[in-house]
């Protein structure tokens, strides 16, 4: 039943592509904010943690309803944690930066309209 | 003086027991996915817990009855073992998702793994309850619960765009995913009228030896209160709208949660963000435990009082002793608290017909609530909005679970 339920492969494949992209923004944010001191290095790290564990496991759900395709973006996006985990081991927080844009850039996020500041 | 004492103890009251982590969660989801498109729904559903939290509070007043023991004794004993079976898989489900709450708080601010936190989360919520009495338990917490008073100024300081949080206010169908905007909405529904909280409020009010006169306060209580909770939870999901939306990012952590306060507080954002949380995870918490204690004490006819020493009510005292410990054995076990979150709260409003149409038959029966009966407002609104929830949550919940 549930095998019968599973989201198609191009559903599947459009929903790794936005959690892709959502921790490919959240990334980004994340290392701005560490790198402008507003983050303690301890959130930091759960952040890439809990990245780390929500891209494999939807890389695994991507793989098994819509094969390598649907994995590539999730895939892409996992390849630059481990750059931006050894800057901030090491404290290197212009890295740590621009490893999580380029992490941000191989998957667009899917932005809502922007929510307007009254003048 | 003393009676604005008691309504501003009962606004304080109602915070714990409206804003909870589901509250957080889905209003923080909401945001993030659809911007201020869902506001609807929050005010939909904080009407519909308005009026249920009054009646549940005037049959208490009026019958001197809590909602359960007025339904085993109106419905029969055999619809009452229905009723518990389905409250207590739901209230150990929300309980292991208040317990999952506070520990995740503490691991945003300490970076240690939550589920070292967890027994001890779970320790200190039975030793309170052990040791404390229902004044203790709930005023306590409920001060404490002001914190997320935070989530109203971050909203302050951010600029709230009211003329677009005005027009979310009109139902609306979804632009996009149709599947998880109305999964969000049973979500949001489910969090606010959570089963578990009616006859907690109910019970409390006999504790607290509530009768007819309290019941002005009672409607005073109901209305800003719960109101007060609903300001707390849509500035949630403006906040959620204006920071996170906007870059992208949707809520698959509490990690991702947290990020909604950094904007208008820099580096207490976080911590703000897990002091809110865990404040009133631990508030909501101590009611689910002691409701489970309630429901099965009043059901089978037991001593029950929290303001009681536990070996004059042994079996009310080991209802909780139980629930709480095997709550943090599911948190640990299922594993990640925002997905227990979302589903319980989903799972709320597939069970708050079973609690809601009795409570219902209850107030519009002069033998319980005499001349304090329901005008039919209250009857149709409260139907409507359960029904409509139920059957949203019957399609959008295997949807949301089978299709991934």
């Amino acid at each position: 039943m549930v095998v019968g339920c599973s989201p198609s492969p191009e559903k599947a494949a459009q929903e790794a592509k936005q959690a892709a992209g959502s921790w490919g923004a959240t990334l980004s944010a994340a290392a701005e904010h560490w790198g402008g001191n507003e983050i303690s290095s301890s959130y930091f790290q759960s952040v890439l943690t809990q990245a780390r564990t929500s891209l494999t496991k939807e890389a695994k759900s991507a793989r098994k309803s819509g094969g390598e395709i649907a994995a590539a973006p999730v895939d892409a996006v996992a390849s630059h944690i481990d750059v931006i985990a050894d800057a901030a081991r090491r404290g290197d927080r212009v890295a740590a930066i621009q490893a999580a844009h380029a992490a941000a850039m191989a998957v667009p996020a899917e932005k809502t309209a922007p929510v307007a500041r009254p003048e | 003086m003393k009676n604005i004492m008691n309504v501003a103890l009962g606004i304080v009251t109602s915070i714990g027991g409206f804003l909870d982590v589901g509250a957080i969660a889905t209003a923080a989801l909401a945001g993030a996915a659809f911007g201020l498109q869902m506001l609807w729904v929050l005010a939909l559903g904080t009407l519909c817990v308005i009026f249920l939290t009054e009646m549940a509070g005037r049959l208490a007043c009026v019958s001197h009855h809590s909602l359960v023991d007025a339904v085993r004794e109106r419905c029969g004993f055999r619809y009452f073992s229905f009723l518990l079976i389905g409250e207590v898989i739901v209230d150990m489900l929300v309980l292991a998702a208040e317990l999952g709450g506070v520990a995740v708080a503490l691991h945003l601010v300490t970076g240690i793994d939550y589920r070292w936190f967890v027994p001890i989360v779970a320790f200190v919520l039975w030793l309170l309850i052990w040791l404390g009495t229902f004044s203790m338990v709930q005023n306590g917490t409920s001060l404490l619960g002001l914190i997320t008073l935070a989530f109203v100024l971050g909203m302050w300081w951010m600029g709230p765009p009211w003329h677009e949080a005005m027009k979310g206010l009109i139902p609306s169908a979804p632009s996009h995913d149709a599947a998880r905007y109305w999964f969000t909405a049973v979500g949001i529904i489910g969090a606010l009228f959570e089963p578990f909280m009616l006859n907690f409020y109910a019970s409390g009010a006999i504790e607290e030896k509530w009768s007819l006169k309290d019941i002005p306060m009672n409607r005073v209580t109901a209305v800003v209160g719960m109101s007060f909770g609903a300001t707390i939870a849509i500035s949630i999901v403006i906040l959620s709208a204006m920071t996170l939306g906007p870059k992208g990012i949707q809520i698959d952590s509490y990690e991702q949660a947290a990020m909604m306060m950094l904007q208008p507080f820099g580096a207490w954002g976080v911590p703000l963000f897990a002091a809110g949380l865990g404040t009133a995870c631990f508030g909501a918490s101590l009611q689910v435990a002691l409701n489970l204690s309630y429901l099965f004490a009043q059901g089978f006819g037991w001593n029950w009082s929290e303001n009681l020493k536990p070996h004059e009510d042994a079996r009310f005292a080991l209802v909780y002793t139980l629930a709480i410990p095997l709550g943090a054995v599911l948190v640990i076990v299922l594993g990640d608290p925002l997905q227990i979150t979302t589903f319980s709260m989903a799972l709320n409003a597939l069970l708050a017909p079973v609690i809601v149409f009795p409570l219902l038959i209850l107030m519009n029966d002069r033998h319980y609530v005499r001349e304090y009966r329901n005008h039919v407002v209250g009857n149709v609104l409260v139907s409507a909005i359960v029904v409509i929830a139920f059957i949203i949550a019957a399609v959008a919940i295997p949807l949301e679970v089978l299709g991934g």
